[in-house]
């Protein structure tokens, strides 16, 4: 057990972070929601209507959505896009989807391979993208959820104002919506923009997000 | 090591448990509310 823990930390700590953090986003969000409840003379809610209701929702996978699409942007910008000096960066010769060799493919799969690598065909196709799939299906899912539970929110608000709702359609061209999706774009581009570059000239000994602390800043794709 | 690599499963499969979840829950909260 003690062993499995060791192993597993990054899963695990992370794991457990996240669903401390919602927990923490459940409570937060209610006191606010509540808040403005009061102060327009509406009824306050319970936790678990509150977990229940469109506002958790959207501001859950408005955020869901941005993290997916960053992880995979970030998996396809780095098999062609290069960063001289960044250990985020492949080297500057490896640009593109690479040999067979390099990426254990075909006649150079091993005896250690995934069982779809070593069948070949559509199988390996398939399994070569199978992560940035994965991701991309999870950021289109986390967007139409946000589409869905962001409608309903605004809808509900226009109601209260005696306004008329808006149809689904018409939603995915509000103001709102790309205000919503935009603002989680904008910050997931600018960390990893940024972070990409800051590590060319700054070290965080002993992670493997950063070169070595003595590594010269022209190194390209060493991690430490 | 046959352990261990259940272990390892389960918490592949816990993770997407939850994002698909997750995401299933949130669309069927907006659409109830709609």
């Amino acid at each position: 057990m003690k062993r499995f823990l060791r192993d597993n930390g990054l899963g695990l700590g992370f794991g457990v972070m996240f669903l401390a953090s919602l927990v923490g986003q459940l409570f937060a969000g209610r006191a606010d929601f509540n808040q403005r409840q009061l102060a327009q003379g509406g009824e306050p809610v319970t936790l678990l209507q509150f977990l229940a209701s469109s506002d958790f929702a959207v501001d859950v996978v408005e955020n869901w959505q941005s993290e997916y699409l960053q992880f995979f942007l970030y998996m396809f910008a780095t098999v062609w896009l290069v960063q001289r000096g960044s250990p985020e960066s492949k080297r500057l010769d490896k640009i593109g989807h690479e040999s067979d060799k390099e990426q254990l493919v075909g006649e150079y799969a091993t005896e250690d391979s995934p069982k779809w690598v070593r069948a070949g065909g559509w199988r390996t196709a398939v399994y070569s993208r199978s992560l940035g799939l994965l991701v991309g299906v999870l950021f289109l899912l986390s967007w139409l959820a946000q589409s869905i539970s962001g409608l309903s929110a605004y809808n509900t608000d226009r109601l209260a104002s005696l306004q008329d709702p808006v149809s689904w359609p018409a939603y995915l061209t509000n103001p709102e919506f790309w205000n919503r999706t935009l603002q989680n774009w904008q910050s997931e581009l600018l960390a990893i923009g940024s972070f990409v570059v800051f590590a060319v000239y700054l070290r965080q000994r002993g992670s493997p997000e950063s070169k070595p602390v003595g590594a010269a800043h022209t190194d390209t794709a060493e991690t430490g | 090591m046959r352990g261990e690599r259940f272990m390892k499963r389960t918490m592949f499969t816990a993770y997407l448990a939850i994002v698909l979840g997750g995401v299933a829950y949130f669309i069927a909260v907006g659409l109830l509310r709609l």
